[in-house]
């Protein structure tokens, strides 16, 4: 059982989720989903509350590149996600549990696929227990 | 007075950790030492003082009060057994000045706990340290208030002065020698030594003028380059301010956490109101506190001479020169 | 740094301070050699002034609140500092006409706490020069550079101010060099989390380092554990529902949290000055945070941050 944080924003990948419920498609029930009106939105500071808090694996999921509904939103989201990756890896955290995605309202099966592969690659890194505040 | 010709530290804290102590002794850590659970005290020739103070053992920065959850758990009070090795005069003293606040009037419990199961083997200063100036407060650097055993290190063996009732328990865990008067003129030596090797001192004098210049504009110079950023107070022995906060939402903890005069949200009131929101304001207010309203309200000065808010200080505001500054 | 450019910097202090309100240089403390920031206003002031190795500490953020007052203030800023003001007037917190910068060529600062080591008494030492390759005590006691220079001298990439209105000393070439922070990325992942989880315990979260920062200038910091910007008119709800991101609680995950997210803020915006480290009374090696992200925002952005007019973390980086 891994626990999953999803920022999903509203316009693209928040829908792509709801998509994915209505069409019944099944993925991986450990992934819990925040929606925030962009991806641009997300704050390094709640991504890094939410592995305090317990979190194995977080997502930032964002509209694909040039489709933002704030037109450039999701750029920033990149940018921040580059900059927290890689000082994630520095100070040895696992930077794999970060990941970003790009899915459009219409890619519910895509949303649902990456989830429950994100699953399976967190089962097999384990628990997170350096950031994390949650004793077991 | 007693003597040994050993090693005292090393041989003490194994005993005392056979006896089922806890042992904090300083341990070197970069280029500066800091009080660490050990189970064999090893105390260098250049050591001076930690950069963290004896108060976070009896005081720590984060205590737990309370659990919260469905129900109320309240936390047990910590009542370990915990011996300190190596500890300064200056802090000790610094103790006896803390325990004027929270053991008199109210009785603080957590406080209490530990502060009665914690043994403190006190350490003579052969040299003062580049920042002291306990000797113009009218403490001495073989000074013994406060503590239970003071050892002073002597060219060939170590003296140990049995002060309490505890000291002489603890001290029966070694054989010690009875000292000879040889011993005593050494140590009387060495004390004379050390009361000349001071390199600052402040002038106590000063402040009895304090009630007169509370609206001088000397403060603002003083403060031009505070951050207000606390280091002063978190490193200093004799301050005592905390904070309680609430963690958590439908489940959680309540804790104690030390807070800092020095922070602008000190005084800030719910009502948005902040009386000191400038930071002339809270230095100054920080002075007054020590030298003048703890006179008032305990009768002594809440400054045992340490030295480490000068020495850590990031912009290099010196207690000794304020107060040496201070004129009608 | 040594005694002639001291002079040199007199000489122009006294023509420069009837010009301006108020002139911020450094100035020797009573009672030991470290040098600390003052404020002079009149020519008779001026000779109480020192520049030497042990000039370290950083105006930029004295200035920015000197301005609040005076109209117009005049600095000495050695090559951190002015990017640290010229970060500032980029931000908007300076105006560029109401500074006139006295720039000083650097060549690298005292580590205040190696150098005490390598002293008897404090008390004697009158004047602490720079010369060649030495420190040089009371003009004859000699120590090597090299044993007690701040470590984060050694990878100043502009030692020349990058903007100034006058500069004293010759313009110097710095360097861009990462070799430290790749061979420590070498390092297997598991020692790299055991090296820092062993420095981020000894964390007080004193916020010395965010204090000190002249580019940490935030009212309403997140760290903060209550809004300081409140105002009567401030219902209570909004009172109680402040994003209580972090407490005053230190373990290691929370001060992890506080560290990172101060270092990401300063993407792109750090002057390098080393303020930071300075500061923090527990030697954490916060500089090497800190160009991390530098190393990623010159390697993988291609962001010179002294020739950019956009702050990094504003300008939109169209990627693929």
């Amino acid at each position: 059982m891994v626990k999953i944080v999803v920022f999903a924003c509203n316009w693209c990948s928040y829908a792509a989720s709801d998509l994915a419920g209505v069409s019944r498609m099944q993925y991986s029930p450990d992934v819990r989903i925040i929606r925030v009106m962009c991806s641009g939105m997300v704050n390094p500071a709640w991504v890094l509350y939410a592995f305090k808090k317990g979190a194995d694996g977080v997502v930032i999921a964002g509209c694909h590149p040039g489709d933002c509904h704030y037109m450039v939103g999701n750029y920033y989201a990149q940018k921040r996600y580059i900059l927290m990756r890689e000082l994630l890896k520095f100070i040895g955290f696992e930077e794999e549990r970060l990941k970003l995605l790009w899915a459009s309202a219409a890619e519910g099966k895509l949303f649902a696929d990456e989830m429950t592969k994100f699953a399976e690659e967190l089962e097999k890194l384990g628990k997170q227990n350096k950031l994390s505040e949650v004793k077991e | 007075m007693k003597a040994y010709s050993g090693d005292f530290f090393k041989d003490l804290s194994r005993k005392l950790v056979e006896a089922g102590y806890r042992v904090f002794a300083p341990v070197k850590v970069k280029d500066f030492y800091l009080f660490k659970e050990v189970k064999s005290a090893q105390i260098p020739d250049d050591y001076v003082n930690t950069v963290k103070s004896v108060k976070e053992i009896v005081f720590p920065q984060n205590e737990v009060l309370i659990k919260y959850g469905d129900w109320i758990e309240e936390v047990p009070i910590d009542e370990e057994k915990k011996a300190v090795i190596g500890v300064r005069p200056c802090d000790a003293k610094a103790l006896k000045l803390l325990d004027k606040v929270f053991l008199e009037d109210v009785v603080d419990p957590y406080y209490e706990a530990r502060r009665k199961n914690t043994v403190l083997i006190g350490y003579a200063c052969n040299k003062a340290g580049n920042y002291c100036f306990c000797k113009s407060l009218g403490l001495s650097p073989f000074g013994t208030e406060g503590l239970d055993l003071l050892v002073i290190k002597t060219d060939k063996k170590y003296l140990v002065d049995e002060v309490s009732d505890k000291g002489k328990e603890i001290a029966k865990l070694l054989d010690l020698e009875d000292a000879t008067d040889e011993d005593l003129k050494v140590k009387e030596e060495l004390e004379k030594k050390a009361l000349e090797s001071f390199r600052i001192s402040i002038n106590v004098e000063n402040v009895k003028i304090m009630p007169e210049v509370f609206e001088s504009d000397y403060w603002k110079e003083v403060a031009l380059n505070c951050i207000s950023c606390g280091v002063c107070t978190y490193l200093c022995p004799t301050c005592y301010c905390f904070d309680m906060l609430d963690e958590g939402e439908r489940r959680g903890y309540r804790y104690r956490c030390w807070d800092s005069c020095m922070f602008p949200l000190y005084t800030l009131e719910t009502s948005s109101h902040n009386p000191r929101s400038e930071k002339w304001q809270r230095l100054r207010n920080r002075f007054y506190d020590k030298f003048h309203y703890m006179v008032k309200r305990k009768g002594e000065i809440f400054c045992v001479g340490c030295g480490r808010c000068i020495e850590f200080c990031p912009v290099g505001i010196d207690i000794t020169e304020v107060i040496n500054g201070l004129s009608r | 740094m040594n005694r002639e450019m001291e002079e040199k910097l007199k000489d122009v202090c006294k023509r420069v301070v009837k010009e301006v309100d108020a002139l911020i240089a450094y100035k020797r403390k009573k009672t030991e050699p470290r040098e600390v920031l003052t404020v002079i206003r009149s020519e008779d002031e001026v000779d109480s002034i020192s520049l030497s190795p042990l000039s370290v500490n950083n105006p930029a953020k004295l200035l920015m609140e000197l301005l609040k007052t005076e109209k117009k203030v005049a600095v000495v800023a050695k090559g951190c500092d002015a990017k640290a003001i010229r970060q500032l007037i980029i931000e908007g917190k300076i105006d560029r006409d109401r500074v006139y910068i006295i720039g000083v060529s650097c060549p690298g600062v005292v580590d205040y706490r190696k150098f005490i080591k390598k002293i008897d008494d404090l008390s004697d030492v009158e004047r602490v020069e720079l010369i060649d390759d030495k420190i040089v005590v009371n003009g004859k006691d000699e120590i090597p550079f090299s044993e007690v220079i701040f470590e984060n001298c050694l990878y100043c990439s502009n030692p020349t101010p990058v903007i100034y209105d006058e500069l004293i000393g010759e313009p110097r070439e710095g360097r861009v060099d990462f070799s430290d922070i790749d061979e420590f990325e070498r390092m297997d992942r598991e020692k790299r989390w055991e090296y820092w989880a062993k420095e981020f315990e000894r964390c007080i979260r004193c916020h010395a380092c965010r204090n000190s920062c002249p580019l940490c200038y935030c009212t309403e910091c997140i760290v903060d554990p209550t809004n300081l910007a409140i105002s009567p008119m401030t219902p209570a709800e909004e009172k109680a529902t402040y994003p209580k991101i972090l407490g005053k609680t230190i373990s290691i995950s929370d001060n992890v949290l506080y560290h990172l997210v101060r270092v990401l803020h300063h993407a792109g915006r750090c002057a390098g000055c080393g303020e930071c480290e300075r500061a923090c009374p527990m030697g954490i090696p916060l500089r090497k945070l800190e160009r991390k992200l530098e190393k990623v925002v010159i390697e993988e952005f291609g962001y010179d941050v002294t020739k950019e007019e956009i702050p990094f973390l504003s300008r939109l980086e169209v990627m693929r």
